[in-house]
């Protein structure tokens, strides 16, 4: 390959259509069909149903956890988790998060406090948080990647220290271990996700878990308006939270077949591994020792000096190629955060999951390659 | 099928239930599964099953049918109530003036947007917000109104909206209940800033779980549907302080296909609602003690019929509780009807004469497509009995310690 042969220079695209790095995961049609089939003859369509009850259950078993509590979606379950904390103050929250998290706690009465994050792991470090945790009333982590947000328990010291819970967003990380430890175990709570972009597609959809059983009921109670299952404590606001039955059968239809996504996941993770490998300034976000993750984001991770392309550059000529990446830049905090910014900012998603098989990987792959050797001449031939 | 002839055939002195399979107060309106799953194959095909085009199309065609220049159709009625509270009160601590007789969810939901609800009595007839208390119950920090349009009335929507205006404060209408139905001939919808309906199954239009807001403001409308996604960055320090504040509360397509095509069979849910609520007011009509509840204005006005409301009168020797509860007993998963009243759910003492009569008073029957019209003849017949042998059957409740 030759500099004439990338779109950005002329070439035709090197995917007629695009590859979308946030393509959802869709399940097979029979399925789906079988299972609506199934709620139709039930009759039985929202209210916790038999298929939220069942998925409930499916999802603690394969989260290894004891407490699945379903809801509306990922924004629902924080939203729910903040009001049932009851802790209006100031909450510690990564400034590289999921864009929603700052306004789902401010529904709770809880203000946001951000605090930077490690540029290399785009997570919260002890260090960091506990210069920013003196007057917070609660400790919001995001495992970023799937990376375990506190691999050493020292955020989990931190937060026993100062008497404030710890809780996950775990949007990320369906599926991933530490140490053979599923990530849902860590701190009081984590929320889940299961929007059509995610690992686990439920149309929208999300989940508390928790091994606090008296935690769980408070956010059972909290998320409808039937029976109460706190006796004697009332919480302060409930609202509608439910998941329908629709959506707890399509996340249902996803999980049984989750082990084998996760392992496709992981193949195509050692395809664009190898494809990658050599390219100076250009690596794969990879799991540390000991972690297992479920590789539904291919991150690439750019080391621009030593590249000599600017990140959104890459992302300009790979879109040429019809490679529609996507980045995080949105999930930085507004404000002086370095950390996250390098982080995000050095960071792209390729297109990744259904659709992309290793013909995608390598010749994505030779793209990036053929980049990478020729970065100064692009340059040059941009600026003239 | 059991008939009635004595107590002992009641199942509250332990004859076998009249329904084995419980009776419910939800429509549970069903479409063809094969067009169901025909419009849903569509989403999967398009690989989209958020911000879509069923949405999109189900938007525009109860913009249509309410008349009104938007529709945004949201997760669940409860989010789309919390969404516009949160837009008036632009995060200001405040009172919203509400009805006492009406959905216990309502002063949740106004907690969730800071505010503090401000309980309101009702009118005896339309159980909607009297516009003479809503005029004595604002105050300096009173932010909004909420009215609620009931099943049986919209209420006074014209004295409610005057008030309003007089004041310089939104109002906007629960009206869960009030699909189909019209004020002055024109469909609820366009009436105040906002109005808001249920895709709930258990409500006239099933949309396994889901609400939609009816507005004819331009502004307010580009602010829901910014605000039902989340805006990515509020752009300030403080999130409480961004306007809208925004969560996820969109519809999906698997909702939004279901309400689709439940829509196309609307006219002839209401019509069955009709007959059953009819048959109702047959089975109703001679017994002392026991009225059915009027849908009012019904000769000049659109009424769904989604709910019988059984009236028990106080010369009936048995109370609410006790009708209700051989009700339940015999299979029908009934409620009382907003009853305890929002008032008493608090520590504050208010009176609301109104309310507090009404929130005594009401049983609601089961309906909707579950109930037949035998089923109905059979209630009819529990009821006759429990009418006609009032006193009997208290002074054997008494006994028993019921």
């Amino acid at each position: 390959m030759k500099l004439e042969d990338l779109a950005l220079f002329g070439a035709s695209p090197a995917f007629r259509s695009p590859l979308r790095a946030t393509a959802p995961t869709m399940p097979e049609w029979r399925k789906v069909e079988a299972t609506f089939r199934a709620i139709f003859a039930r009759g039985y369509f929202a209210n916790h149903g038999p298929a939220v009850t069942a998925f409930e259950r499916e999802f603690a078993d394969f989260l290894e956890i004891d407490h699945v509590v379903a809801v509306t979606n990922e924004t629902i379950a924080l939203m729910v988790l903040a009001r049932a904390l009851d802790r209006p103050g100031e909450t510690l929250v990564p400034a590289f998060a999921p864009p929603a998290t700052g306004q789902a706690l401010a529904w709770a009465s809880m203000k946001p406090r951000v605090c930077d994050v490690s540029p290399g792991s785009g997570c919260l470090t002890t260090d960091l948080a506990a210069r920013a945790a003196d007057r917070t009333v609660a400790i919001l982590g995001f495992h970023a990647w799937g990376r375990q947000c506190d691999p050493d328990g020292r955020l989990q010291d931190l937060s026993d220290r100062l008497g404030v819970p710890l809780i996950f967003d775990a949007s990320d990380a369906l599926g991933c271990k530490d140490r053979g430890r599923s990530l849902a175990q860590f701190g009081l709570a984590a929320i889940f996700s299961f929007h059509e972009t995610g690992q686990l597609n439920g149309g929208e959809g999300g989940c508390i878990v928790t091994r606090d059983g008296a935690l769980a009921a408070q956010l059972r109670t909290l998320r409808n308006f039937h029976g109460q299952e706190t006796p004697g404590r009332e919480v302060s606001a409930r609202l509608n939270g439910k998941m329908s039955e629709a959506q707890a059968a399509l996340a249902s239809i996803g999980l049984q077949d989750m082990t084998g996504a996760i392992g496709a996941n992981q193949t195509r993770h050692a395809a664009w591994q190898s494809g990658l490998s050599g390219i100076p300034g250009l690596s794969l976000e990879t799991p540390g020792a000991g972690e297992t993750r479920n590789h539904h984001h291919a991150a690439l991770v750019v080391d621009e000096t030593v590249l000599g392309l600017p990140t959104r550059l890459l992302k300009h000529l790979l879109a040429a190629e019809n490679v529609q990446c996507a980045d995080r830049a949105s999930w930085v905090a507004d404000g002086d955060f370095p950390g996250a910014r390098t982080h995000a900012g050095s960071r792209l998603m390729l297109p990744n999951g259904q659709g992309i098989g290793m013909n995608e990987v390598s010749r994505i792959s030779d793209i990036l390659r053929l980049a990478a050797s020729h970065a100064g001449e692009i340059m040059a031939r941009l600026d003239a | 099928m059991k008939r009635l002839s004595s107590l002992d055939d009641l199942a509250i002195f332990g004859a076998r239930r009249l329904f084995a399979t419980p009776r419910p107060i939800g429509q549970l309106d069903v479409p063809d599964p094969d067009t169901y799953l025909a419009l849903l194959r569509t989403a999967f095909e398009a690989r989209c099953l958020t911000g879509g085009d069923i949405v999109r199309t189900l938007e525009a065609r109860l913009a249509e049918r309410h008349r009104t220049r938007h529709c945004v159709a949201v997760a669940n009625a409860g989010l789309g109530l919390m969404m516009l509270m949160r837009i008036f009160s632009r995060g200001r601590a405040g009172e919203i003036i509400m009805p006492g007789f009406t959905f216990r969810g309502l002063p949740h939901f106004a907690r969730w947007a800071g505010l503090t609800p401000r309980y309101c009595d009702v009118r005896p007839d339309t159980h909607g917000l009297d516009p003479g208390e809503v005029e004595a119950s604002v105050g300096p920090t009173t932010v909004a109104i909420l009215a609620v349009c009931n099943a049986n009335s919209p209420g006074d929507i014209d004295g409610l909206c005057a008030v309003a205006a007089a004041h310089g404060l939104p109002i906007f209408f629960d009206s869960v209940y009030g699909l189909a139905a019209t004020y002055r001939g024109r469909p609820l919808g366009g009436y105040g800033q906002a109005e808001v309906f249920s895709l709930h199954a258990t409500k006239l239009l099933n949309g396994f779980e889901g609400g939609y807001i009816t507005t004819d403001d331009d502004g307010l409308a580009e602010t829901l549907r910014r605000q039902r996604q989340f805006p990515p960055r509020a752009g300030c320090a403080d999130p409480a302080d961004a306007h809208p504040l925004g969560l996820n509360a969109m519809l999906n397509e698997m909702h939004g296909a279901m309400a689709l095509c439940c829509l196309d069979g609307l006219g002839a849910v209401i019509e069955r609602n009709r007959t059953r609520y009819r048959a109702y007011e047959r089975v109703c009509a001679p017994l002392p003690g026991l009225d059915l509840l009027p849908y009012l204005d019904e000769g000049c006005e659109a009424r769904n019929y989604c709910m019988a409301i059984l009236s028990v009168d106080n010369s009936l020797p048995l109370s609410r509780d006790q009708v209700l509860g051989a009700l339940r007993a015999e299979g029908c998963a009934i409620n009382s009807y907003y009853s305890p009243p929002l008032h008493r759910t608090g520590s504050a003492s208010l009176s609301l004469p109104v309310t507090d009569e009404l929130a005594a008073r009401f049983v609601q029957l089961p309906v909707g497509e579950r109930v037949s019209l035998e089923d109905i003849a059979r209630i009819g017949e529990v009821l006759s009995l429990l009418a006609a042998r009032g006193e009997e059957i208290a002074a054997r409740l008494d006994e028993a310690g019921q």
